[in-house]
């Protein structure tokens, strides 16, 4: 084999023999030994060299990109007010910048001399992308402007910088704090002084009718509901028209009046706080003067504080204070719920989604990959069948994901999940509970997607504990299983983590399979409630890969989603990047295990 | 594991000490969970394998054809002369059947029974003497034309009528009927339903006012007639060679509630050599555009009539060769296509498609698109389903024949007694069931199950000639909006993306992967392996989504506006580089050695930016001097010729073919020249030869750009093309991104798995690095690296959420680098959530995955292998 292997440079290359040639003979070969740098190859070393420097600045450049982005779009931005040479005025953040190329119809209506600049730079020109918000007021959110274009710019001292609960960004001066009971606040310096206490509470009022129409009256709903579907059940059981049905027609009603009345009660009390929470208003105008209302239909009403998420003047503040927003706007992003189809507020149910579900795969995985490898290294007959098998659970790891999920789709939650139905929630159908997406069919898909990695690392964590101390374990007359529970087992754990880790990193950031069973864009509930049995493993879910898509490519205006999708993909790097370090760390810990043991 | 069956349960004691027993507990336990390993292990896998099992029995129905039921008969006979008959027909459900006799006595039968459950004269108000000479029935099924031989007209209506029982007209009779059964209740048929409701279907027959057709008299011998949004539009043939389309308008009086009847009557003119013998079918299309009058000896004349005053013969020609006589003719459902039948027993498709010529006065002709033949007896019947483009062919030997238009799949055959005589046939509504008519009286129900009578391995695989278009294709076009839409399954499409993804992608993974492995194993400074390596692991755990999103949203933008800035810079990067190592051997031995390390990788990655961006800079220039200033005006065909597409896409080429020409022939003689001279004498020259062979390569593929175009080649529509923003470039990038991780670390760990002592022994031998790298250790981890590359391949064909986001998902068959296309994986994860369980295009998405599954499955294990068959190689080196 060896010379095998040494014999092929032998074929006759022309060049670069000079070397093996002159080492035989080296006292009169000295003079003429460098003969040609063919030998060298340095150009092609620097060739291979190449390949791995893209390589590492791919990566780097990769993730300096989603870093600097995701990191960056929190951050409170200075408001910037442009005028530009037609006279328009936009007042708004500068998202990005770029150089591009000016086409024949851009160019036309210019003068002379911009037209003379550009053909300098080779028909390009740079222009900035300023995010102008009041998606009411111009159908717009962002406008590109070239420097060409713009005869003035200035930071001007009363621009806020608006979030609000719909129709995104705003960006204005404000000119009123209407408080209730005739009382107004009006001067810049008044409004940002009074803003925050009063924007606290109208903060608070908005909480508690969220909470009140969340946990009350969804509760209510839900009891309902159950009682409506008891109903169903019995008709189912004891048929319908029977004794059974028409007394559980009459329980039920008389349940709907107390539910009722419960609801109404709750309606009031949230009727009440609406009726305060209307009273306090903020007047803000755009840079053209116009109120910006609370709803396009009604544009000569300003909006309820309480429509403001967050609002402060954007050039005015300190560093403390953005750093204060920069933060908020994190801790929002991450416990609170998507708003705006997606494009902002939090992404706590997907973090949510991601985490549920990785851990019901990890609880699917692990028990059946480690007892599939123990299968295949500790008691399966070794032989041509048991490589076979191991071959192919192998190369399963390299079948794409998406025919996992067509799997899962067909056999999980049409074949089983229908089963399901018929049997335990017929009073449901046609509508399906099981048969159809849900976190439970999504786990277990990605569980078949990644148990193909447990097996093959546990099967290496198995093999590679040393044969001595099983034959030591048997020797001091310990049992088959005695032996693998309490020597072998041990021993292999962090082996076996690792995998585990490793699979979970594979199965959350996986999200093709997951787009055919179960993930949705806008869950309308978690899958985790206070509603027995808590777990609703039924109910679809939201993932952060698929909020990336989503958010990426089905928004209105993928402009508006992008810095949205920066921050939730450093999140699912991050995520991933963590299980990974563990994985490595539990690696390194194996290594030095192992290094102990050889002896 | 070996000694695991040998264990020693008891003894431990000698001497003197107690013998000790194993608990009855112990051997319990290890009982059960040897037990349950190896049944669970075994479960664990065989559902895992399981997976392709599914699969398959998903994908299995598509390929089998109907399954026809026995069927049950009664007979009609004692109505009359079955060929006699103007009409018998079932409703959707197979309860009924409608019989119009000639002399308009209409019945409505029991399918199951024959009995007679309502009967009526539908030519109650025809004056006596008026007979019925012909009927039209369109394709909707309620309506009904009947021509007389006193040249009128009468429309009306011969239906079945379905409804719902209210709760309270359910006799206990009924209530007892167990659900999926029927009984005959009254004058209709009711089924107690799975879903509960009793459900009755009925007859119902009506018959309007007559409407004359022409003033002649002549009798109508040829009726068409077709309902319209706003009335009806009606064509008669009548004795005597005249031809007359009336539409006919109906609106209500607003005043009155009374229906006017506006009939706008146009005699089309049929030239009289025509008419040497009477027409013996006639066709009119639904928008009564168009109106086909043929002949029995195969002849056809196909007027446009598209605007009405200035009716066009705008086509003749033969539907049958000429020694057979034209027995059956039929619009396709859609009318799209025209089945011909003809006494050989052949059904021919034809499609009317736009001609080059001028063959025809209105710009388009009949192409014969599909032939169905059956050697054995004429064609007597063509009945069509109204789901699909099934169709049902009677044949004088006594056989029925279901067939798929499309597919031109035989799907299942009827054999009738010997020597029956068929009459009429039909498929039921809802395609579920074939009813045949015989001679004797005997009317048939087949029920039959052809649940995906439009796919077969060769409609899947092969070129299909669809309706409406010029020639078989490739086509990949699921759904759209119309009913009578035709759904395309050609999978060749996406298996043509999915590999035009994969080759893209893996045209640049594989140098950058291999050159870095490489690098990293031979020639990296041991300090910065560890680094290097787990910055490039780093890369293989970032979720495809992500590099999807970047691909879609910052990459594509941005290789849009600067194509050729990107491009330029593609190729800077090695001549950069290989120039760069050129340069190096300048320097000094002694400067160099000391050099290695930090200050060698930092200046790779200097190289490597300053190439891309001196790339990106020198873009503008590139377009301008070679590309003709715009480079997608170019790529459109808009400007310039063929040249630099050329020259661009061989350049690598020639570069190559110089440098084995400057080994073969020049090296040596450039060595002997120069031998004996300084080692920095000797980089300079070596320099210098860089230079020229760069200066040559660019002036020959310039030439050979230039002759090429001359000759008339031109690459634009093959592998150049209009640029689409989401393309195969970017996506092969950024597949690139997700393969070279993979590859690289197998690769790299083949590569540092090949014993130290070779790298010695050759180095020790006096071998450079270099030759040590491409001579020793290359070859030996040979086959690892294959496997590397064969498991980057598996990868790059599945990948799904890259090609989802940023390769534009059309599916088309198109080389250029420069437009979009759709893989198996994405179409399954776009369509998969619309379809239909069990539907043709689930399973076909299925087939989809099972393709992929077998693809990934393949490329992977023959990796494997490979990799093994390196290992044991390894080994005992």
């Amino acid at each position: 084999m060896t010379t095998d292997a040494l014999r092929e440079p032998d074929t006759p290359v022309t060049s670069g023999t000079a070397l093996p040639e002159t080492a035989g003979k080296p006292a009169r070969a000295r003079r003429k030994r460098p003969l040609s740098l063919a030998g060298r190859g340095e150009p092609y070393v620097w060739g291979t060299g190449a390949g791995l420097a893209i390589g590492v600045l791919m990566i780097v450049g990769l993730l300096a990109l989603v870093l600097y982005n995701g990191f960056l779009t929190f951050w409170p931005k200075r408001v910037v007010k442009i005028t530009t040479t037609d006279g328009k005025s936009i007042l708004g953040e500068v998202t990005r910048d770029e150089t591009f190329r000016v086409t024949p119809e851009m160019l036309e209506p210019l003068s002379d001399e911009v037209k003379a600049s550009i053909r300098r730079s080779h028909g390009f020109a740079h222009r900035r992308l300023i995010k102008q918000g009041n998606y009411d007021l111009y159908g717009d959110d962002f406008v590109w402007v070239a420097d060409y274009a713009v005869a003035t710019e200035e930071y001007p001292r009363d621009a806020w910088t608006l979030e609000r609960r719909e129709w995104g960004a705003a960006f204005g001066s404000p000119s009123k704090l209407i408080v209730g009971e005739g009382r107004t606040v009006e001067g810049a310096r008044e409004i940002a002084r009074e803003f925050p206490a009063l924007h606290g509470a109208a903060i608070a009022r908005y909480d508690e009718i969220r909470d009140l129409e969340k946990s009350e009256i969804g509760d209510v709903n839900y009891r309902t509901e159950e009682a409506r579907l008891e109903i169903r059940r019995v008709a189912l059981r004891a048929g319908e028209g029977s004794a059974a049905h028409r007394a559980a027609i009459e329980t039920f009603e008389a349940r709907e009046g107390e539910l009722r009345a419960e609801y109404d009660a709750v309606q009031r009390k949230i009727d009440e706080i609406r009726v305060t929470d209307e009273t306090v208003r903020f007047e803000i105008r755009d840079v053209n003067g116009t109120l910006i209302p609370q709803k396009p239909s009604d544009p000569d009403t300003p909006m309820a504080l309480s429509h403001v998420v967050r609002a402060f003047p954007a050039n005015e503040i300190g560093f403390g204070e953005r750093l204060r927003i920069y933060l908020s706007r994190w801790l929002e992003f991450m416990i609170d719920e998507p708003r705006e189809a997606n494009t902002e507020g939090g992404v706590f149910p997907a973090i949510f989604g991601t985490f549920m579900m990785t851990v019901l795969m990890s609880l699917a995985v692990a028990p059946f990959g480690v007892i599939a490898a123990l299968y295949l290294r500790e008691y399966a007959r070794q032989g041509p069948l048991v490589s076979a098998v191991r071959v192919a659970v192998n190369n399963l790891a390299g079948v794409p994901s998406i025919v996992f999920g067509v799997f899962g789709l067909g056999f999980f939650c049409y074949v089983v999940g229908a089963r399901i139905d018929e049997l335990f929630y017929a009073e449901r159908l046609p509508s399906p509970t099981f048969g159809t997406g849900g976190i439970l069919w999504a786990s277990l898909t990605l569980a078949l997607l990644t148990v193909p990695v447990v097996i093959v690392s546990t099967e290496e964590a198995l093999s590679a504990v040393p044969r001595s101390m099983r034959e030591g374990s048997y020797a001091c007359g310990a049992s088959r299983w005695q032996t693998i529970w309490r020597i072998v087992l041990p021993k292999a754990t962090p082996g076996i983590m690792t995998g585990l880790i490793l699979a979970m990193a594979r199965g959350a950031g996986e999200v093709a399979p997951l787009m055919i069973t179960g993930v949705v864009k806008l869950a309308p509930e978690l899958p985790f409630d206070l509603h027995a049995p808590f777990f609703h493993l039924n109910r679809s879910f939201m993932h952060l890969g698929f909020h990336i898509y989503d958010v990426g490519f089905q928004s209105r205006n993928s402009e508006a989603g992008k810095p949205m999708v920066f921050t939730t993909t450093l999140l699912l790097i991050g995520l991933i990047a963590l299980l990974n370090l563990a994985a490595i760390h539990l690696r390194n810990t194996l290594r030095k295990r192992y290094k102990g043991s050889e002896v | 594991m070996s000694s695991s069956n040998e264990i020693a349960p008891v003894t431990a004691g000698r001497g003197a000490r107690r013998n000790r027993v194993t608990s009855r507990r112990v051997h319990l336990v290890d009982a059960v969970t040897s037990v349950v390993i190896n049944v669970g292990g075994v479960a664990v896998i065989a559902a895992v394998l399981g997976i392709l099992v599914y699969l398959v029995a998903v994908v299995l129905p598509l390929f089998s054809g109907a399954k026809i039921s026995p069927s049950s008969t009664v007979s009609l006979g004692e109505l009359g002369d079955p060929k006699q008959f103007l009409l018998v027909e079932a409703d959707e459900y197979r309860s009924l059947f409608a019989v119009i006799r000639r002399d308009g006595e209409t019945f409505f039968l029991e399918a199951s029974s024959g009995a007679v459950l309502r009967q009526s004269n539908l030519f109650a108000d025809v004056p006596e003497g008026v007979s019925a000479t012909a009927i039209s029935r369109p394709v909707d099924g309620s309506s009904v034309a009947v021509g007389f031989s006193d040249g009128t007209v009468r429309t009306g209506a011969v239906e079945f009528v379905t409804d719902f029982l209210d709760e309270s007209s359910v006799v206990p009779a009924l209530r007892a009927l167990e659900k999926g059964k029927r009984l005959r209740f009254h004058d209709g048929v009711v089924e107690h339903v799975p879903t509960g409701e009793w459900r009755r279907v009925r007859g119902s027959t009506k018959l309007g006012a007559s409407l004359v057709v022409a003033d002649t008299g002549a009798p109508v011998r040829l009726l068409q007639f077709r309902p319209t949004d706003d009335g009806s539009r009606l064509a008669a043939f009548l004795e005597g060679g005249t031809l007359v389309v009336n539409e006919v308008s109906e609106r209500e009086n607003l005043m009155t509630g009374e229906t006017v009847r506006d009939v706008a009557s146009h005699t089309v003119p049929v030239p009289t050599e025509l008419l040497a013998s009477a027409p013996s079918r006639m066709l009119f299309t639904s928008k009564g555009d168009q109106l086909y009058l043929a002949w029995e000896d195969g002849r056809f004349a196909r007027f446009d009539l598209r605007d009405m005053d200035t009716p066009l013969l705008a086509e003749q020609g033969d539907l049958v060769p000429a020694d057979a006589k034209l027995t059956a003719l039929r619009f396709m459902y859609g009318e799209q296509s025209l089945l011909s039948g003809d006494s050989r027993g052949d059904v021919r498709a034809w499609f009317k498609l736009a001609s080059l010529d001028d063959r025809s006065a209105d710009g388009a002709h009949l192409v014969e698109a599909h032939r169905f033949s059956k050697p054995g007896g004429a064609v007597s019947t063509i009945s069509t389903s109204v789901r699909d483009k099934s169709f049902l062919v009677g044949r004088t030997d006594a056989t029925i024949t279901l067939y798929h238009l499309t597919s031109e799949q035989r799907l299942g055959e009827i054999a009738l007694p010997r020597g029956s005589e068929l009459v009429a046939t039909q498929i039921t509504p809802k395609s579920d069931a074939v009813v045949a008519l015989t001679a004797d009286g005997n009317a048939s129900i087949w029920p039959i199950a052809s649940p995906h009578p439009e796919t077969t391995w060769k409609s899947v695989f092969r070129k299909v000639w669809y309706e409406g278009y010029a020639a078989p294709e490739h086509t990949w076009q699921s759904s759209s909006g119309t009913d009578d839409f035709e759904p395309k399954f050609g999978l060749m499409p996406l298996i043509f993306g999915t590999l035009k993804a994969t080759v893209y992608s893996m045209l640049f993974a594989v140098p950058v992967a291999l050159f870095g492995a490489i690098y990293t194993s031979e020639f990296l400074d041991k300090r910065w392996r560890a680094p290097v390596k787990s910055t490039i692991e780093i890369m293989a755990s970032l979720p495809s989504v992500v590099l999807g999103f970047i691909a879609a949203l910052v990459l594509a933008p941005i290789v849009e506006s600067f194509v050729m800035a990107v491009l330029t810079a593609f190729l800077f990067i090695p001549v950069a580089a290989l120039g760069a190592g050129y340069l190096w051997q300048l320097l000094p031995r002694s400067v160099a050695i000391r050099l290695e390390g930090a200050p060698v990788v930092v200046l790779l990655l200097s190289v490597v930016l300053l190439a891309i961006w001196a790339g990106g800079n020198m873009g503008g220039v590139v377009e301008n001097l070679i590309f003709f200033g715009d480079f997608k005006a170019w790529l459109d065909g808009r400007v310039g010729d063929g040249a630099p597409g050329i020259a661009l896409a061989f350049w690598p080429a020639v570069c190559f073919g110089l440098l084995w020409f400057d080994r073969r022939f020049l090296s040596d003689r450039v060595a002997a020249s120069v031998a004996g001279s300084s080692p920095s004498r000797l980089a300079v020259v070596d320099l210098l030869k860089y230079v020229v062979i760069l200066g040559v390569s660019v002036l020959l593929a310039w030439l050979l750009g230039e002759t090429g175009a001359a000759l008339g080649f031109d690459l634009r529509g093959e592998l150049f093309g209009t640029y689409v923003q989401r393309n195969a470039l970017v996506v092969g990038f950024v597949i690139g991104f997700a393969v070279i991780p993979i590859v690289y670390t197998i690769a790299e760990d083949a590569l540092s798995s090949v014993p130290g002592t070779l790298r010695s022994a050759s180095l020790g031998c006096g071998a450079t690095r270099w030759q040590t790298a491409t001579r020793v250790v290359l070859p030996v981890a040979t086959s690892g690296i294959f496997s590397a590359v064969m498991i980057g391949l598996g990868r790059a064909v599945g990948e799904t959420m890259i090609v989802l986001m940023a390769a534009g998902n059309t599916a088309l068959i198109d080389m250029n680098i420069f437009n979009g296309l759709r893989t198996l994986s994405a179409n399954i994860a776009v369509e998969l959530p619309e379809a239909v369980k069990d539907s043709t295009l689930y399973r076909m998405l299925f087939l989809a995955a099972l393709a992929l599954f077998v693809m990934t499955f393949v490329v992977n294990t023959v990796a494997e292998l490979v990799r093994q068959r390196f290992r044991k190689r390894a080994f005992q080196l």
